[in-house]
């Protein structure tokens, strides 16, 4: 049995991701190559060429070139250089200008142009889930626990900063006697991150890698991964086994998404979670829907008791605020610091499945909503005898060699 | 100085300690970046790079007092670095090699005297010339050579303004000067800093000194 099952999403929710790469070196080397020839004309085309593929494959990296500083000072360069570079002066309203300085300043303009929109394109790259993951290939895998355990840290380093820099200025109203105490603040911020990382050290550097199976059902907004959860939930409860942990299912109104409720998948109960308020809000924006206040209470609630009471936990719409550090991951961290489930089924968003990936480990199943039911059926049986096998006494030294084949 | 326990000094230990120190402390400069750098730059602050650059080999020098082992600064930098590459905003490259390059210079200024006064004020003052090097390096990839020559021909219209050949010249070297020297101040008081958060972890009987790497 393959210890992974890769993602099988269809060619529609992945526009161009085989073929496109390969057409877009192609036009970087060749717009590259006019580029750096020296003739504004060519560099001019270049320039064109290399932002038309761009409209075509990555719009969102056209829409951060809008930077108004950048270009004002863009074109303060060229008409700076049409004054102080070049000989074939000219006047112009008064001014003395050069042809060959302003040419120079132009094509300074459509360079910068060309090489910032290709550094968005290749911005977004870095973040892309195919680095994240060579990077993870490439075995740094105490790096990668590293970066995790920093990225965990975020919050509370910033709610650290804050309470310091609060309590500084009220000792300290005046910026002598701020200036005065600054030495005392500093140090103390750095002993209380010293011994944050020795705390950290004894932990080891990622308490929350320790799930014996993790699965991620990984897959773009609306793509049915909360219904691939469900079905498997289902079958795992037929098949006898205790599940809990939280999903949230979407409520429909004539075929439209109006909110989600919090499931509590141990019982069956929903309890309101979001309602929608604001279709028009772009769905990145997160101003879409407005969630219940004791919402995220509820579900870290519900989490902490599942993994107390139930070996298979899962955890639905890990997205880009959990990639974050917020939304369900503080509750699912302070959950799994408790104890660890022997199966983590976690329904994850593609574009924040890298960072979530960093902060929870490397998923041993990777699971696409659109899994057929071999492939279900395989995890099933994989979820089972991981089950089965940690369920043995502690002694069964058969169990315990079994379950170490899983990591 | 107080040990810690001798089952916790085995290498897997040392190897976990020298990674959390990379997380906590990364975690602490992506933090400075983000607050610190996000307020200087909205209060359009001349020289804001240079004084982040400072900031950051402060920090890393300040570690190094209580945690000299080495490639430690190197690590943190590479980790803030991740941290800023993960965070929401546009263009992340430039910013990203500027931290991995300012900690690589720190790593180098103290790679023979981490605790030294001479190794902290290098690394302050190669940090902060990295930063306007680095500035002047981007617009030169980006513009390409011409922006050089459109330097050169300020400098010397700047020398026609001051009525002196080379004035313009000696007005930028006075000007690194300057930028240096306050940047290995800054690093200086780091290291000050670091040595008194020392003091007083050895009070708090902490594990110290290793230097495993």
């Amino acid at each position: 049995m393959p210890r992974s099952v890769p993602p099988t999403a269809p060619a529609a929710a992945r526009p161009g991701s085989r073929t496109a790469p390969w057409l877009v070196l192609v036009a970087v080397l060749v717009c590259i190559g006019l580029q750096f020839g020296g003739d504004l004309t060519a560099s001019a085309l270049a320039l064109l060429v290399w932002l038309l593929v761009l409209a075509l494959v990555d719009r969102r990296a056209l829409r951060k070139l809008w930077l108004p500083r950048f270009w004002l000072f863009s074109l303060l360069l060229a008409l700076v250089s049409g004054f102080l570079l070049g000989g074939n002066l000219s006047k112009a309203h008064g001014l003395t200008l050069s042809r060959v300085g302003l040419d120079a300043g132009l094509l300074m303009i459509v360079r910068g142009a060309f090489l910032l929109s290709l550094a968005a394109h290749l911005s977004a790259k870095v973040k892309s889930a195919r680095f994240q993951r060579l990077l993870a290939r490439l075995g740094f895998s105490g790096f990668g626990a590293a970066l995790a355990t920093a990225f965990a840290l975020l919050p509370e380093l910033s709610h650290t900063l804050q309470v310091r820099a609060g309590v500084w200025q009220a000792e300290a109203p005046t910026w002598r006697g701020r200036l005065r105490h600054f030495p005392t603040l500093a140090v103390q911020l750095l002993v209380e991150t010293a011994v944050l990382a020795e705390q950290c050290a004894r932990m080891g550097s990622n308490p929350l890698y320790a799930a014996e199976l993790l699965v991620f059902i990984e897959g773009p907004p609306q793509s049915g991964k909360t219904r691939c959860l469900l079905a498997l939930v289902a079958a795992l409860k037929a098949a006898g086994h205790s599940v809990g942990g939280i999903a949230q299912p979407a409520v429909h109104q004539s075929d439209e998404r109006v909110g989600y409720r919090l499931l509590d998948v141990a019982t069956g109960e929903t309890t309101a979670f979001a309602e929608r308020v604001n279709p028009s809000a772009p769905a990145a924006a997160g101003r879409r829907y407005q969630f219940e206040p004791a919402a995220f209470t509820r579900a870290r609630d519900l989490l902490q008791r599942a993994v107390l009471e139930h070996p298979i936990v899962c955890v639905d719409e890990l997205g880009r605020l959990e990639a974050r550090g917020q939304g369900h991951l503080p509750g699912l961290q302070q959950a799994l610091l408790q104890t660890q489930p022997r199966v983590l089924l976690a329904t994850v968003r593609a574009d924040a499945a890298p960072a979530l990936m960093l902060l929870l480990g490397r998923p041993t199943v990777t699971l696409a909503p659109t899994a057929d039911a071999a492939e279900l059926g395989e995890l099933l049986t994989l979820i089972a005898q991981v089950v089965t096998r940690l369920s043995a006494p502690k002694g069964d030294a058969h169990a315990r060699v079994a379950s170490e084949e899983w990591r | 100085m107080p040990r810690a326990p001798a089952s916790l000094h085995t290498k897997s230990f040392d190897r976990e300690r020298f990674w959390a120190y990379a997380a906590a402390f990364g975690s602490l400069w992506g933090t400075l970046e983000v607050t610190l750098g996000a307020f200087l730059h909205t209060l359009r602050l001349p020289l804001t790079g240079a004084f982040l650059a400072a900031m950051g080999a402060a920090l890393l020098v300040a570690m190094r007092q209580f945690y000299p082992a080495r490639g430690s600064s190197l690590a943190v930098g590479v980790i803030a670095a991740l941290l800023k590459s993960l965070s929401p905003g546009g263009v992340i490259l430039g910013p990203m090699i500027g931290i991995i390059s300012e900690a690589f210079l720190v790593e180098l200024a103290l790679v023979v005297a981490p605790r030294a006064l001479l190794s902290a004020f290098v690394a302050g003052g190669l940090c902060v010339l990295w930063s306007v090097f680095q500035k002047v390096l981007t617009q030169t990839v980006l513009y390409g050579g011409t922006i050089l020559d459109l330097y050169l021909a300020a400098l010397k219209r700047v020398d026609q303004l001051l009525g002196s050949e080379n004035a313009g010249a000696w007005l930028l070297v006075v000007c690194i000067g300057v930028l240096t020297l306050l940047g290995g101040s800054l690093t200086l008081v780091g290291r000050h800093l670091g040595r008194k958060a020392a003091v007083e972890l050895r009070q708090q009987a902490l594990p110290q000194g290793s230097t495993h790497a």
